[in-house]
């Protein structure tokens, strides 16, 4: 990417990329990626989101102008990528860098700052979406979602988190087509594991009538299709945005400007479900006249199904059994039963280093957070759980469930 | 085996358990998805914990020159009620007690206030009346004998023609492979909370059929003032959470800050965090600072430890120790060395867990502060 003394600059350049589709809907260059982040509500002191989504990098962020861009680039000093709405919770990175470069640069700096996490979205948020979708695009436009479910928890050993060398890898795993498109490279975990586990992977392309007639059908089949982890958004002209769990939304249509405004739409539902699941689940003390009231609201996600004894174990075992594991948890567990069957830990975030509390069985996980912690900590674990331990996971913030809360999120509600 | 049903602070996670909103158990995936709120499907909700109980002047003058009874009782929990309903006044027993111990007398203030919970709920002067029911949780076997115990003190205050609230014992029962059961036996208490208990209802089903003890998570992880009464694995068990809890909150103080420089931990501070703020209410400033002690001790040996394993000096914070107020101060050159340590300090194990060597040695300079009082006793 070019070095730009603007951020219209940038934007103008993000807008001449997208736009440069051959004829035949081939693409002269690679696509815009935009990957949204998130920090903290009010920052919490924390306003170096450029910094930390640097740190990897050989060279350090830099302003562009006087603006909240930021740039990010390699040790030649090229432009990596730019970092928009630096100073707000939920930053946005934008690249038109190889897919694989811009996904390790966005997903290393993640994991390894605690200051930074991605937007994660649930099977719900998905669900939510697809009905906006269905309600505003033209039911003949051609939209996809992706669905994938994997019992990694289910094998014997630890291949599934090391790469070739043996080193921890981020566990993201999934298929990525922009990836196969590009030439890219191929799933993360492809090590053959000593045992078999399930993995289902469906996408599915059609016309925007068609699904709204067909689909939920096929859902209620099949357990792993609540595991929606992918959605293309058709564009108002042609293509559309490309939207996946982890907070990246791919620019497949000719529109910059229209891709900003699914970005800002991503954003404005989750911030809204975000805060306001905050809100109603922080436990804290208030004072009654001199005496203490204890508020706030768990989170439970209950499984339709209990998942087995050993694969709890095993997703015990690997998540606070290391610093960098899968759910970003840390803490000491304590058991009861003589076969391990309650599990209680009253530990960490390691996004934010944020205190919380958490009991897990086969049959449910029940989750207090206390005042002041990030509500992404619940979008990630319910994500978490229904990519890789239940399907079919319910989440209820307090009495209501998380639909409730979706539903009634602007402007998916509007 | 430890007594589980008959410790006070088990006691109180399960009612503050069954008052937070949880999802009605008809509305759940199927039976055994948690714990269940059965006060608040009824229509409780918390008002408030060891709030003192204030009575009309009628009844305080009462209580002061018939029955040489002074002071407010402050019950463990009170919950309001629907619409009309009586609200409940919470009380956790370990067992029944004798009709002339100073536990009677507070029951009997108690009783006597229950009836017309009008000021505590904050009703405005001549606001409509706001009637209260009084339930005393214990273990099982202590119900009969209890309920008997309060029996008769209602019947004092009902010889001197006072008006008195409903009273009724709430049994707890913990079987293994079962789950933690609740049931309110004889008395006079009525409504919603009377139909709920009606039979013995579960409140935490067990998670396994091997699960001896089963638990919930604490809401309140300590409580100094049911410390005594508590059997030594309990203490150790409370004390654990309370270490665990404070250790969380000391990692996120250490962990969420993003520059180098010094991070103090304030012993106070990290107690009220552990607790959810509810260490502020504690009655005894001694209890809080006993508390706030052992959490920061616990931190304090936690980065003493980092210091003797660390292979690099590069990751270890020099750690300063404050008395007025109690307090460590952690200077952090870098950003790695500020997870490194926060790391520590979430990782130490916990009282039980296996534990490092003990030893008076420590590479890093644990020095008082100039200035602060360190004199023994403080």
């Amino acid at each position: 990417m070019p070095v730009l003394s603007s951020r219209d600059g940038y934007i103008d350049y993000l807008g001449e990329v997208s736009d440069g589709l051959r004829p035949d809907g081939g693409r002269r260059a690679n696509l815009v990626k935009s990957y949204i982040v998130e920090t903290a509500r009010e920052h919490r002191g924390f306003t170096g989101a450029p910094d930390a989504l640097a740190a990897g990098l050989p060279g350090t962020a830099q302003r562009v102008g006087d603006s909240t861009m930021f740039l990010l680039q390699d040790a030649e000093g090229d432009v990596l990528a730019v970092v928009d709405g630096a100073e707000s919770r939920f930053p946005v990175v934008h690249s038109t860098i190889a897919v694989e470069q811009a996904d390790r640069v966005v997903r290393s700096a993640v994991m390894g700052s605690p200051h930074l996490d991605h937007v994660w979205l649930p099977g719900r948020f998905f669900d939510g979406l697809w009905d906006w979708t269905r309600e505003t695009a033209a039911p003949g436009r051609i939209a996809k979602l992706v669905f994938d479910f994997h019992g990694r928890f289910e094998q014997s050993d630890d291949s599934w988190d090391r790469g070739p060398d043996g080193q921890e890898v981020d566990g993201y795993g999934e298929v990525d087509e922009d990836l196969q498109e590009a030439g890219g490279y191929d799933e993360v975990d492809e090590d053959l594991p000593d045992r078999e586990t399930r993995r289902s992977h469906f996408a599915v392309e059609d016309r925007v009538d068609v699904l709204e007639r067909k689909l939920q059908t096929i859902r209620n089949a099949y357990d792993p299709l609540q595991s929606t982890v992918r959605m293309r958004i058709p564009s108002g002209g042609r293509g559309g945005h490309e939207v996946y769990n982890d907070g990246k939304i791919t620019n497949r249509s000719a529109s910059f400007t229209e891709q900003l405004k699914v970005v800002e739409l991503v954003t404005g539902v989750y911030r809204s479900v975000t805060e306001g699941v905050e809100d109603r689940l922080w436990y804290s003390t208030a004072d009654e006249h001199g005496a203490a009231r204890l508020a706030g609201s768990p989170v439970l996600l209950e499984f339709p199904e209990p998942i087995e004894l050993e694969v709890l174990h095993r997703w015990a075992d690997l998540t606070f059994g290391g610093r960098r594991n899968w759910f970003r948890l840390g803490g000491e567990p304590m058991w009861s039963g003589k076969d391990r069957t309650r599990l209680h830990v009253y530990g960490v975030d390691r996004h934010l280093w944020q205190p919380i509390t958490l009991e897990a069985t086969r049959n449910y996980f029940l989750l207090l957070l206390p005042e002041g912690t990030c509500g992404n900590t619940v979008n990630r674990l319910v994500t978490r759980v229904q990519g890789s331990l239940c399907p079919t996971v319910r989440t209820w913030l307090g009495d209501r469930q998380y639909e409730e809360v979706l539903a009634s999120a602007a402007p998916l509600s509007a | 085996m430890t007594d589980l049903a008959g410790d006070p602070v088990f006691q109180l996670n399960c009612i503050l358990w069954m008052l937070q909103p949880l999802p009605p158990e008809l509305q759940r995936a199927r039976e055994g998805t948690g714990p269940v709120a059965v006060l608040h499907d009824a229509g409780y909700r918390l008002h408030a914990l060891g709030k003192p109980l204030t009575a009309t002047p009628n009844v305080e003058r009462f209580l002061a020159a018939e029955m040489g009874l002074k002071g407010r009782p402050a019950p463990d929990a009170i919950a309001s009620a629907p619409s009309e309903e009586r609200w409940l006044v919470v009380e956790c027993k370990k067992s029944s007690f004798g009709a002339q111990s100073s536990t009677a007398k507070q029951a009997i203030n108690l009783l006597a206030r229950a009836d017309d919970l009008s000021i505590v709920a904050g009703t405005a002067p001549g606001g409509a009346r706001v009637g209260g029911a009084v339930l005393y949780a214990t273990r099982q076997s202590e119900t009969k004998k209890l309920q008997k115990t309060l029996d008769n003190l209602s019947k004092q205050l009902d010889n001197k023609g006072r008006k008195i609230a409903p009273i009724s014992t709430l049994a707890i029962n913990v079987t293994a492979g079962i789950g933690v059961s609740a049931q309110i036996v004889g008395g006079s208490l009525s409504g919603p909370a009377a139909s709920a208990f009606a039979q013995s209802t579960l409140v935490l089903p067990a998670a396994g059929i091997d699960e001896e003890l089963p638990r919930t998570l604490y809401l309140i992880p300590y409580d100094p003032g049911a410390v005594q009464g508590q059997d030594p694995s309990e203490q150790s068990h409370c004390l654990k959470i309370l270490l665990a809890r404070g250790r969380a909150e000391a990692a996120s103080s250490i962990g969420n800050k993003s520059d180098t420089g010094t991070t103090i931990l304030n012993a106070d501070e990290l107690l009220s965090k552990s607790t959810h703020g509810l260490s502020d209410y504690w009655a005894d400033h001694n209890d809080r600072q006993r508390a706030a002690g052992l959490i920061l001790n616990f931190v304090k040996e936690a980065l003493r430890d980092m210091g003797k394993h660390a292979r690099t000096r590069r990751n270890v914070p020099n750690v300063n120790e404050g008395r007025a107020p109690h307090r460590l101060e952690i200077t952090i050159g870098s950003a790695e060395q500020r997870q490194a340590c926060a790391d520590a300090v979430i990782g130490y194990p916990l009282p039980g867990e296996p534990r490092p060597e003990d030893s008076f040695l420590t590479e890093l300079p644990f020095a008082d502060l100039p200035g602060d009082d360190t004199s023994p006793g403080r």
